[in-house]
């Protein structure tokens, strides 16, 4: 079924990939017809084509109520157990059947009745809310020729080119070109929430191109001059005259939300006609997002229905099976065929006897034709034998993963509490305050902060949304995690700035960095040493300058530049009051009274990136506030002077991912000066800067990325490994120095007892910031203080002193090359981007994210000549996105780096334990940032991630070549080691362990280097073995698409689960490539992960749980239901088998057909599916206590070939000892009852069907680690049950078809004492053996899980982490 | 952001969903288990004892006549046989077949209970259970159904077998209590004399014929005959065994048997039951004991890390 789904699905995007499409404006044509009959003939038959072929109804449904069955059935019945259902039923009705056909159809009746059931139920609910939908009523321009009228429609009416008016509040019907807009706040303006769409609450603004608002606006109010009645918000636009040949060309449908390219022409009758003006996703207004804070908007319906890009995107992702699921089916097929071998012997078998037994067995008067009898024998077995393929296991599987899922839904240690968004807002700016304010109210505000604990809290759980995956979760080998809102918090805070090479604020505080990093162990030793105290005190010596200066000029334009370069959209609460309450605000434009008691406005600012709130409100905190935005000017409030000043602006050029900057065009009306600011990452400013072009190589060599370098350092580290000190090399630059600190750090790490080591090691990085940064004219960055610091700790470890003054002298050899190169054009600028990029260094390597600001001040007639050519290629119809680039380009160059921002952006909480945690589970985990190097290894150190790891260094590549070399030569130097250490293995234990922790690698590997690799294959090969020889990845400056390249690259090349984990939406694609996508549901950066995810959680400290203890339990649990399953249906069909060797395998059933009916509907059903949901072999806790547990749910332990022929082979010998004990025990030689009658075939056969389902029911019990009252409730129903059901079933003798073969059958069995006796011993024959099985290998060959119950049991866990308690009573 | 009140969004916070559920949470460590072992052990060895001496008080003779050269088949026969304990009453009188595969699905579902239960079925579709022995000749006239239909009926035992004392006189074996109460109340009535096809017989209530019909579930089978409730005593001494052989069983090597048994709380004579409580019972003990040896010699510490894999 699934190849045939894709094939559809490829077929159905192809056809959405459609091509250009034009779109006439829809006038009634009947009038039109009337008049102009001659006239336009061919254009309306155009028209009428195009107006025909699509309308907005939209259908999510599956089914229509005549389709269901039909389609209903023809999607159950391409599962192949139903289908094979199918044909036994079919054949159960022929003569070959040796059971009546009623049971089994009912049998498969109830499966396909309970799957139909959930099925139309939620069909019925989309079928409902499509209705909802669709006739909700909207208001459609009739353009006739004379008049225009409102007339009100449905949705589902609306066609292209439909004019529509939408009103303040309401959603758009389809996705509509913004013609005009009420334009409250600036002319052709209007705002939309697209929580929707994608979650984000904050406002958005769309903009209507000016010419033709203005012209439809015009109209309005000659219109309103002339009568003189009318509103401004009941405008009527019944005068404008649209003729037929307006059209909007446009691009053809499609998926992306973030582009839409087209063009206008408005023809208005004769008279008037527009140029050609582009469109753009300015004015596209997107179905499924809402006008807001606008009173009305004119729309053109361009894409309608399933065409609009809402309908798009909410198309089902494609469905993800689990790994168990595909195994089960691969094992289902095998039963088949073995089902099919086990029909051909006993046919064959049947036939020998018959030959033997024909002449002399007259009483059988069997039939010479034995090709006839044999033919139908073989399917009369097939029946026979069919309960080996367990009919209910799907629907099962579906019941019992449904209440998993509600488990984890309602897990209440994975809900994340959280205070309302406006709390947070306020202790932000609380926090930013307290930055400015530092040196007076520290404690106050503390103290303020406390006091503002949240009174309303959020709670978000954990979801799944999807039932399929919830095994998967217990067998995830690859992870694949975002950074920025996954693994912290994306609460971005303003820390600290370079403004012309000066640095004011401060680093992150190092308190927390300890105490993310170290384990508890080490924190009860740092207050054992009280040293706490002193690293308080380093932290005090460490300052930077805390106050900005806004009468320096520079610092007064990078603040304003912080506040007008971003698309952050304020608005404005007009009471204090009001700002927990979201609904209530308002937009305010220029020229509204509230303006005059200026002081006490608060804004509120909102934006889909959280570093350009931080930075406007850390401009807003620093007075320098910015006021209101409109498409065409900014207006600024500065506070300094308390006047307002207001920019036009020109441009903007917008953040992309690839660019990875974005810039405004402004022009200052005081000065008439036009500007040009940018911002970006520092890798896409630098090289445009003015002064930079001939020291390319030289910045280069400064930020550590030259590849030429990275392969001399990588040398080196060999060398530094072999205790030689590279005192020569000049080149030894950061990295490498980085790489044997981290060596040295790991040795640290190992030794439990030198966590006094690392607290040196803090202190000395304090110091060293001192140090470094009051000495303006340092020359050393901070991966230099790096080194010192670690250089110290080498100090600590009886390390040679030298190494320290190596580094340094390297560093100075360095500077000084750069300096004589430097020399030639020496001036102040260099000093000025050398001091940057120091700075630059320095944050990125705390952790914070930067940003470069830059400006340039562009000529008149420059920008005019350039804004043509932007205007030419924000027209253009194809690659609109390669020539805007290749523009921009033009214009961003020659920049003067004004200053460096940064971000902190915290870890959460518990991020790096849960990191150890699942590092311990045997999970491989991947980072994919779009960060620098230097802070992805920041954050990999601080989330313990690469901690106590080689680091290998990929980057900045030329040639596919260079860089297979450069993999090799690590693959070889890993299998080196490893070899090494494997020869090594007589020296003594200790010894080796600190060896073994040396030797695991982590890798960083750059965007740049991804994209060379990821166009070979081979590389691709080599690459893959690379990352599986190293512990950890992390992968810097990747883009979105390059996310998922890397989640296909491993999961191409492995068996093993890979699980994606993303917050925003540049990790969807990544979510939908892997095999579990995860999505943080409390992220900043909207709903489209989550969307696009299997799971979401709250935070990423949840992932822990959900995979070590609800992914386990729920692997473990559906692998013990799926081989029960087969187990208990094998058994139940061997029986037959079993009794066949005696009735010359004739064919006779020996139980009856209701029995067997019976046994999987209800005898043997609902323990299992109690035990599928509830059972658990470790209670949580001790699970994330020991997370070491998941690998054998990672190696696949609890279903594999082993443990599913254990299963069959227990299932062969419950089953022969289930009815070879009973041919004994109810033998037809003896009677079993005292007054001496027989018994016969159905007393025999129902002692056996009594004792299988006891058997059935007790090595299940015998299984169960957790009896709760629902596990004995479910077997006290299935046994009493059982009895009922033989009890009435015996008491009938005739009814509708039925004869009464079983009539008093089991009151018979149940008289005689040996039925009980005989029950007991068929219990212990079949049970004891698996039982002393278990028994021994748990008790003299105890895998660690075993170890860990007892541990569990005897509440053991407390001295285990002492290792010193290890006697316990038995 | 709109804060969610609803309270449907907060999950009841009940044991199920969080998973919370009081448990019983049981391993299987060395203690316990070998006292379960030891206690089964002392339990089933007796209950075992108990079953065989059952058993053993049943008194069972099984006697083959279909062999001995004074009973061919159509002859009447006279065996006698000399008990060699007495046989309180009551004693049952079976005849026992071997090798007759009752259980065949052939013959196992040619039957039609609706006519057993003495109603005309005409409706060739519902007689085709019946097969292949519907009418006399294969054709579909109505007038030629078989009464009673089918294999099982058609080759019901015919031989016929009484009990003579030494003196030769007759001792009184009766025929009613031999088929099940049930089979006689609900499954089998007699055929209207004047029904249609052709009747072969249609006394369906005769017990002997009841008792036939109760399809047997192994080839070797034996089947209540006649049962001596001690009208005169118990039996003793040398019977005569007065057999009339009618029924052929050679062409399929079939053999015939009487068996003359006596009952016990467990029925018949069956020691098997009782030997395999005796096994099970001493292998429990016996692994009981070892594991206890085992336990005592070399206890291995439970819970003890250092048996956990990643600290080896």
């Amino acid at each position: 079924m699934e190849p045939f789904d894709r094939i559809v699905n490829k077929i159905l995007k192809k056809k959405t990939k459609s091509s250009p499409k034009t779109v006439y404006i829809n006038i009634n044509n009947n009038n039109i017809n009337n008049n102009n009959n001659n006239v336009n003939n061919n254009v309306n038959n155009n028209v009428n084509k195009s107006c025909k072929k699509k309308s907005n109804w939209i259908s999510t449904t599956k089914y229509s109520i005549v389709s269901f069955i039909p389609k209903n059935l023809f999607e159950q019945f391409r599962k192949f157990t139903n289908l094979y259902f199918l044909g036994i039923l079919i054949l159960s009705w022929l003569p070959v059947s040796p059971l009546t056909p009623g049971p089994s159809s009912i049998n498969l009746g109830i499966v396909l009745l309970i799957n139909a059931i959930k099925e139309g139920y939620e069909d019925f609910r989309r079928y409902q809310s499509d209705k909802r939908t669709n006739f909700q009523k909207c208001k459609v321009l009739e353009i006739n020729n004379d008049n225009n009228n409102l007339i009100s429609k449905f949705w589902k009416d609306l066609k292209e080119g439909d004019i529509v008016l939408i009103e303040n509040g309401n959603c758009f019907p389809a996705d509509l070109i913004l013609l005009a807009s009420s334009g409250e706040s600036s002319p052709g303006q209007c705002f939309i929430e697209t929580s929707n769409l994608d979650g984000e609450s904050n406002l958005k603004y769309k903009q209507a191109l000016l010419d033709i608002n203005n012209k439809i606006i015009e109209k309005q109010q000659q219109q309103q001059q002339q009568q003189q009645k009318q509103l401004i918000d009941n405008c009527n636009i019944s005068n404008i005259k649209f003729n037929e040949k307006s059209i909007i060309e446009c691009e053809g449908a499609n998926l992306n939300l973030n582009k839409f390219d087209g063009s206008i022409q408005l023809f208005n009758g004769d008279d008037y006609k527009t140029e050609k003006l582009p469109l753009t996703i300015e004015q596209l207004l997107i179905r499924g997002t809402r006008l807001m804070n606008t009173n009305h908007i004119y729309g053109l319906v361009v894409y309608v229905g399933h065409e609009t890009k809402y309908m798009l995107n909410t198309m089902s992702t494609p469905t993800k099976r689990s790994k168990l699921e595909k195994t089960m089916e691969k094992i289902l097929l095998y039963l088949f065929g073995a089902q099919l071998l086990l029909c051909l012997f006993s046919t064959f078998m049947g036939l020998r006897f018959d030959l033997k037994f024909q002449k002399g067995s007259w009483y059988l008067e069997i039939p010479t034709n034995f090709s006839m009898t044999t033919f139908t024998r073989y399917f009369t077995f097939l029946i026979l034998f069919s309960t080996m393929i367990p009919i209910s296991l799907y629907v099962t599987m579906e019941i019992i993963r449904f209440l998993q899922v509600l488990s984890i839904n309602k897990d209440k240690k994975m809900c994340f509490r959280n205070s309302l968004e406006t709390f947070k807002i306020l202790q932000q700016q609380q926090q930013q305050q307290q930055q400015q304010q530092q040196q007076q109210q520290q404690q106050q505000q503390q103290q303020l902060q406390q006091q503002l604990s949240p009174k309303e809290i959020e709670e978000t759980f954990a979801e799944a949304r999807t039932s399929n995956l919830n095994e998967e979760l217990g067998q995830v080998e690859y992870i694949f995690s975002d950074k920025t809102g996954t693994l912290t918090k994306n609460e971005m805070v303003f820390k600290i700035c370079s403004i012309n090479g000066n640095i004011y604020g401060e680093l992150p505080n190092d308190n927390d960095s300890i105490k993310s990093t170290t384990s508890i162990n080490e924190i009860d030793d740092i207050v054992e040493n009280s040293s706490l105290e002193e690293i308080q005190q380093h932290q005090e010596e460490q300052q930077f300058e805390k106050t900005i200066d806004l009468s320096i000029k520079e610092n007064l334009e990078f603040i304003i530049i912080l506040a007008v370069c971003n698309t952050v959209l304020p608005t404005i609460v007009e009471e204090e009051n009001e700002i927990f309450n979201h609904n209530q605000l308002k937009t305010i434009d220029i020229g509204c009274d509230i303006i005059k008691n200026n002081n006490d406005f608060k804004i509120n600012y909102s934006s889909s990136s959280p570093d350009e709130t931080a930075l406007v409100e850390a401009a807003y905190n620093l007075g320098i506030k910015l006021y209101s935005k409109t498409p065409n000017s900014i207006t600024v409030y500065i506070g300094v002077t308390g006047e307002f000043k207001t920019f036009k602006i020109l441009n903007i050029i917008e953040f992309t991912s690839d660019r990875k900057r974005m810039s405004i065009i402004l022009q200052d009306q005081d000065l008439n000066q036009i500007i040009l600011y940018s911002k970006g990452a520092d890798s896409s400013i630098l090289p445009l800067l003015d002064n930079n072009e001939n020291n390319n190589n030289i910045d280069e060599i400064n930020l550590g990325i030259n590849s030429d370098i990275t392969n001399n350092n990588n040398n080196n580290n060999n060398n530094n490994n072999n205790n030689n000190n590279n005192n020569n090399n000049n080149n030894n630059n950061n990295n490498n120095n980085n790489n044997n600190n981290n060596n040295n750090n790991n040795n640290n790490n190992n030794n439990n007892n030198n966590n006094n080591n690392n607290n040196n090691n803090n202190n000395n990085n304090n110091n060293n910031n001192n140090n470094n940064n009051n000495n303006n004219n340092n020359n050393n960055n901070n991966n230099n203080n790096n080194n010192n610091n670690n250089n110290n700790n080498n100090n600590n470890n009886n390390n040679n002193n030298n190494n320290n003054n190596n580094n340094n002298n390297n560093n100075n050899n360095n500077n000084n090359n750069n300096n004589n190169k430097i020399n030639n054009n020496e001036d102040e600028n260099e000093i000025l981007l050398k001091k940057s990029k120091e700075s630059l260094k320095l944050f990125s390597s705390n952790g914070l994210r930067t940003l470069c600001i830059t400006k340039r001040l562009l000529s008149d007639d420059e920008y005019l000549q350039w804004s043509r050519l932007y205007k030419e290629a924000s027209l253009s119809m194809i690659e609109r996105d390669i020539k805007m680039e290749m523009v921009s380009k033009q214009i961003e160059t020659k920049l003067i780096l004004l200053g460096i921002t940064a971000i902190e952006d915290k870890l959460q909480d518990n991020v790096s334990t849960t990191i150890s945690t699942l590092i311990k589970a045997g999970m491989k985990i991947y980072i994919l940032t779009g960060d620098k190097v230097e802070t992805a290894i920041t954050i990999g150190l601080s989330c313990s991630l690469l901690k106590g790891l080689q680091l290998l260094i990929l980057n900045d590549f030329k040639s596919i070549d260079s860089l297979l070399l450069k993999i090799n030569s690590f693959i070889e130097k890993i299998e080196e080691k490893s070899s090494s250490s494997s020869s090594s293995h007589t020296s003594k234990k200790d010894e080796e362990e600190e060896e073994v922790e040396n030797e695991e690698f982590g890798l960083i590997i750059d965007g740049s280097t991804l994209t060379i690799l990821l166009m070979s294959k081979e590389c691709e090969d080599k690459f893959y073995k690379l990352t599986t020889l190293c512990k950890s990845i992390v992968c810097c400056r990747v883009t979105p698409f390059q996310k998922s390249e890397v989640v296909r690259l491993v999961k191409d090349r492995t068996n093993s689960i890979t699980l994606a984990i993303g917050d925003g939406a540049n990790d969807v694609s990544m979510i939908q490539k892997a095999h579990i996508g995860i999505g943080i549901s409390s992220g900043k950066e909207g709903r489209q992960a989550v969307l696009a995810s299997d799971f979401s959680i709250a935070q990423f400290e949840y992932l822990s749980r959900l995979l070590l203890v609800h992914g386990r339990y729920n692997y473990k649990r559906l692998s013990l239901v799926i081989c029960y399953f087969f187990f208990k249906n094998l058994s139940s069909c061997l029986l037959q088998f079993w009794f066949a060797i005696n009735n010359q395998f004739s064919g006779t059933t020996y139980y009856d057909s209701i029995n067997s009916m019976l046994f999987n509907l209800s005898f043997t059903s609902l323990p299992i599916i109690v035990v599928g949901v509830l059972e658990r072999d470790l209670r949580p806790s001790i699970l994330l206590k020991f997370p070491q547990l998941y690998k054998d749910c990672q190696n696949g332990k609890s279903f594999n070939h082993k443990v599913f022929w254990s299963w069959i082979i227990l299932s062969m010998y419950c089953s022969a000892v289930v009815y070879f004990l009973s041919i004994f025990i109810f033998d037809e030689n003896h009677s079993t009852h005292r007054d001496g009658r027989m018994g016969g075939l159905r007393n025999q056969s129902s002692f056996a069907f009594s004792a299988l389902v006891f058997v059935i029911n007790f090595k299940l019990i015998m299984l169960v680690k957790r009896w709760t009252f629902l596990t004995y409730l479910s077997f006290g129903i299935t046994f009493s049950f059982f009895f009922v059901v033989q009890l009435v079933y015996s008491s009938i003798h005739i009814i509708f078809g039925y004869r009464g073969d079983y009539y008093h059958t089991f009151f018979q069995v149940l008289k005689a004492p040996t039925f009980y006796n005989s029950l007991i011993i068929v219990l212990f024959v079949s049970l004891l053996p698996p039982f002393t099985i278990q028994f021994i290998k748990r008790n003299y060959f105890p895998n660690s899980l075993d170890i860990v119950q007892e541990i569990q049991k005897f509440n053991l866990y407390n001295n285990n982490n002492n290792n010193n308690k290890n006697n316990n009573k038995v | 952001m709109a804060i969610d009140k609803d309270s449907s969004k907060r999950p009841a916070n009940t044991a199920f969903k969080q998973q919370r559920l009081k448990a019983w949470e049981p391993i299987l460590t060395p203690g316990p288990v070998i006292i379960a072992f030891i206690v089964i052990g002392i339990v089933f060895i007796p209950i075992g004892a108990a079953i065989i001496s059952a058993s053993n008080k049943v008194l069972e003779h099984v006697i083959r006549y279909d062999d001995n050269p004074n009973c061919q088949l159509g002859q009447k026969c006279t065996i006698n046989y000399t008990l060699p304990t007495e046989m309180e009453s009551p004693v049952y009188l079976y005849y026992k077949l071997d090798n007759f595969y009752q259980n065949h699905r052939r013959y196992v579902k040619s039957r039609n209970d609706d006519q057993l239960r003495g109603i005309e079925v005409t409706d060739f579709s519902k007689l085709k259970d019946c097969e292949p022995l519907i009418t006399t000749d294969g054709s579909e006239d109505v007038n030629k159904i078989l009464v009673p239909c089918g294999l099982i009926a058609n080759s019901v035992f015919n031989d016929s077998i009484s009990i003579a004392d030494a003196s030769g006189s007759l001792i009184n074996f009766n025929k009613s209590g031999i088929a099940w109460q049930s089979d006689i109340d609900k499954k089998f009535k007699n055929y209207p004399a004047n029904g249609v096809g052709v009747i072969n017989f249609s006394n369906f209530e005769d017990e002997d014929f009841i008792v036939w019909m109760r399809t047997a579930a192994l080839p070797d089978f034996k089947k209540l005959y006649r049962i001596y409730h001690g009208d005169n005593g118990a039996l003793s001494g040398t019977i005569q065994i007065r057999i009339d052989n009618k029924y052929p069983v050679a062409s399929f090597d079939g053999k015939k048997y009487v068996v003359l048994s006596t009952t016990s709380w467990i029925g018949g004579k069956n020691p098997f039951l009782g030997y395999a409580y005796i096994i099970v019972g001493i292998i429990c003990f016996v692994q009981g004991v070892v594991f206890a040896i085992k336990h005592k010699i070399s206890p291995r510490v439970l819970g003890s890390p250092k048996y956990l894999e990643w600290n080896k």
